[in-house]
């Protein structure tokens, strides 16, 4: 398995690198977005990291650029405040995102999770997570084992979670893949109630949601409960 | 410094004792007041004449103490047209032509029966009190309507400028008032920060005929002593020191030299007035945007104090921590137990922690007051919000029970999520970190018709009443706190986050102890927000 670095900064670079090679990956470096893209094309990466803010390219363009040849799994990294910066990276086809500073398990959780979607293209008949079980192919779900009423809607957009299991997923991108052609930003609204019928339906405390966690300004992410 | 005055020449009057003036270019004017002197003598010359001829043709009715009586009107009538000198005038005159006319023998000063050089006597002491009562009383009226002038416009000047905060807009009020008052040319000329004087306002009708001159303006403002172009007493161009003690503030310049409209004594008795009125409010602008520099300037010296204090040691403890704990890590000669080694490591991460919520804090506050914030607002989930900060801070509340109580039917709030949610975190945090561990935080969110509140209760070491407005304040630390780190920054940002939605934070003592933070937000942010950044 190969990681490919893009960030300018050697001491994030050598701590990746540390913490990566650890977990048994091969690490190959890039200071700048022009060596990154030349090594995207030429190492043929698993994965790469890439830092949105770059000092000769933008990161979005390189992943711009990467995106048009390639749909190798992309994690940028980023700073706190840029909320927008995220979701354009995100529709643009990044894989997800972990926010400076990060922790060692947080970005091995990413990487995994990337990997993993990259290798099964199609999600698995059955999920399950923490206590909640999911059947599509029956459309049955169930809680502690008791079954769970949902409404359509609730069972598509649960189902566009399950099998995005510890990714990201914008609000748009829940919008267009479970309402189709909703496109309307002000449509996130109806997002966010529909979220709350569901953690109430399969959260234990929908006030402190385990299962569907809001990633702010940016969108949902289903995990596994801590 | 040389003088520019050719003849220099005092002045003096009620209102000009401490005022020295200067004439430049002196010259003398064939329309002074001399020549309005001889029109008054010449007139009552007349006027004496005429009464001799109208008395002549009926001389055989009247008396010649009837006669002497008419010779009296002449005398009033110049007291009170023209003063005391030539009611002198025409009484002497009177007693002549009196003489001559009319006491036999006729045409002659001899006098046949002495007994008329007492009338002429009586009648000369009567005919100089009546003038120099009536002159007397004239020369009190002229001077009361004087004073009321004088009063008149310097009341007008000092309502106009009494409100008056910027100096520049006093300048104009001046210029203005002057201008009108007198319908010359006025320009105001004051300091600038560096003390160089420069042209403040002027008036656009009449415009100035001619460039201020620099070397008389310096003069003027350097010794405080006026200068006048034009005649001697009656100056055409005048350059009047605004001048209050000993301090010199700006320069009046008013007038015209060479169009041959001089001041009156009179006028210049009011242009010192108000000159003197003028400087006073300049000094008080100036002294009081001094003040508020002042202020300004010790304010900024405390935040910055704070800011090196807070930083040096907020930043210096978590990396002398993280230094101590690195170096027993990686020193060969120290064995450390796993315990050890796991507690070292605990610190590095906290101390790093500490450091980011540091760091966190301190770009808020930066992006906060730099106006650099941009609002991100959209509809939001109350529940879902508290739901996160919660979930985030999560290692933070450790064994706290925390409470959550929301309604379900709360509609959804108009703000920027991350920001809102980062007020929340400091409200949070700042709950766990002055109350007990194991004692409960309560959050509770209500909302209203017009407003949601979201109450953060703890159960610690509460807040004293006079404290409740400070601890907004950036860097501002309770003494009883003093002992627990922290920067005095978070709580300002909230403040700073919920005025930026048009809402606030207020802080009131739990009771019976604790203290309850309650974060209250317009539901929708008031229209005229959407436009600022």
């Amino acid at each position: 398995m190969t990681i490919l670095i893009i960030d300018d900064e050697p001491q994030i670079r050598r701590v990746l690198r540390v913490m990566l090679q650890a977990q048994g990956y091969h690490i190959v470096e890039a200071a700048t977005g022009a060596d990154g893209l030349v090594f995207a094309f030429t190492t043929d990466p698993d994965c790469i990291l890439l830092d949105i803010s770059l000092p000769d390219l933008q990161g979005i363009d390189v992943l711009q650029s990467i995106r048009r040849q390639s749909d190798v799994p992309v994690i940028i990294l980023t700073i706190h405040e840029e909320e927008q910066q995220k979701v354009r990276a995100l529709d643009l086809g990044a894989d997800d995102y972990v926010t400076k500073p990060f922790g060692a398990r947080e970005l091995m959780a990413r990487i995994r999770v990337a990997l993993r979607h990259r290798a099964s293209t199609s999600s698995p008949a059955v999920i399950q997570v923490g206590p909640v079980i999911m059947d599509f192919e029956r459309r049955l779900v169930e809680r502690h084992g008791e079954p769970v009423r949902l409404t359509p809607i609730e069972y598509d957009l649960l189902r566009e979670l399950a099998s995005n299991l510890g990714r990201v997923l914008t609000h748009r991108h829940l919008l267009q893949q479970v309402w189709g052609d909703a496109t309307d930003t002000t449509d996130a609204h109806y997002l966010r109630i529909y979220i709350g019928h569901l953690r109430k339906k399969i959260e234990d405390d929908p006030a402190r949601p385990q299962l569907i966690i809001t990633e702010p300004g940016v969108g949902y992410r289903m995990t596994e409960p801590e | 410094m040389t003088r520019p005055a050719r003849n220099p020449e005092k002045v003096s009057g009620p209102l000009t004792q401490s005022l020295k003036w200067r004439v430049l270019r002196t010259r003398w004017r064939r329309q002074g007041p001399i020549w309005s002197n001889i029109l008054a003598y010449l007139s009552v010359t007349a006027m004496v004449a005429g009464l001799t001829v109208l008395l002549w043709i009926p001389r055989h009715v009247f008396e010649a103490v009837n006669i002497a009586l008419l010779y009296l009107l002449p005398v009033l009538f110049s007291a009170v047209r023209w003063g005391l000198y030539p009611a002198f005038y025409a009484a002497v005159l009177g007693v002549l032509a009196f003489d001559y006319f009319f006491i036999p023998p006729i045409f002659s000063y001899s006098v046949s029966d002495l007994r008329y050089l007492v009338s002429f006597a009586v009648f000369l002491v009567v005919a100089t009190l009546t003038a120099g009562l009536a002159s007397s009383l004239q020369r009190q009226t002229r001077e009361a309507q004087r004073r009321e002038r004088t009063t008149a416009s310097l009341y007008g000047l000092s309502r106009q400028i009494a409100m008056v905060q910027d100096l520049r807009d006093v300048g104009q009020a001046i210029v203005r008032h002057v201008g009108q008052t007198f319908g010359v040319p006025v320009a105001i000329v004051l300091p600038d920060a560096d003390g160089r004087l420069v042209e403040t306002s002027q008036t656009d009708s009449p415009p100035l005929g001619r460039p201020l001159n620099p070397s008389v303006l310096q003069w003027v403002y350097r010794h405080g002593t006026a200068v006048g172009y034009g005649g001697k007493h009656r100056p055409e161009l005048l350059y009047m020191p605004l001048k209050t003690e000993d301090t010199v503030h700006g320069v009046l310049c008013l007038g015209e030299y060479g169009l041959d409209h001089p001041f009156s004594p009179e006028q210049r008795q009011i242009i010192e007035s108000l000159c003197g009125l003028a400087a006073v409010s300049v000094a008080r602008v100036t002294y009081e945007t001094q003040a508020r520099i002042a202020a300004l300037t010790a304010e900024s010296e405390r935040l910055r104090t704070a800011l090196l204090d807070s930083l040096s040691h907020e930043l210096r403890t978590p990396v002398t921590a993280i230094m101590g704990a690195i170096g027993s890590l990686s020193d060969d000669q120290i064995s450390l137990s796993t315990q050890d080694q796991e507690e070292l490591v605990s610190t590095i991460r906290d101390s790093v922690m500490r450091m980011n919520r540091l760091i966190t804090n301190l770009l808020g506050m930066v992006r906060l007051e730099s106006g650099l914030l941009r609002l991100n607002r959209r509809a939001c989930d109350v529940s879902d919000m508290i739901g996160v900060v919660v979930r985030q801070m999560r290692e933070t509340i450790g064994s706290r029970p925390v409470s959550i109580q929301v309604p379900e039917d709360l509609p959804p709030l108009v703000a920027d999520e991350v920001l809102m949610e980062q007020a929340l975190v400091n409200i949070l945090s700042n709950a766990v970190k002055y109350s007990p561990s194991h004692s409960p935080i309560h959050i509770t969110a209500i909302g209203s018709a017009s407003s949601l509140r979201i109450a953060i209760r703890d159960f610690g070491v509460g807040i004293d009443p006079e404290e409740k407005e400070k601890i907004f304040e950036k860097f501002y630390r309770s003494a009883k706190t003093q002992n627990v780190p922290g920067t005095g920054l978070g709580l300002a940002i909230c403040q700073g986050i919920a005025r930026a939605h048009g809402g606030q934070v207020t802080a009131t003592p739990g009771s019976p102890q604790g203290t309850i933070f309650t974060l209250e937000l317009p539901w929708t942010p008031p229209s005229h927000e959407d436009k600022a950044p």
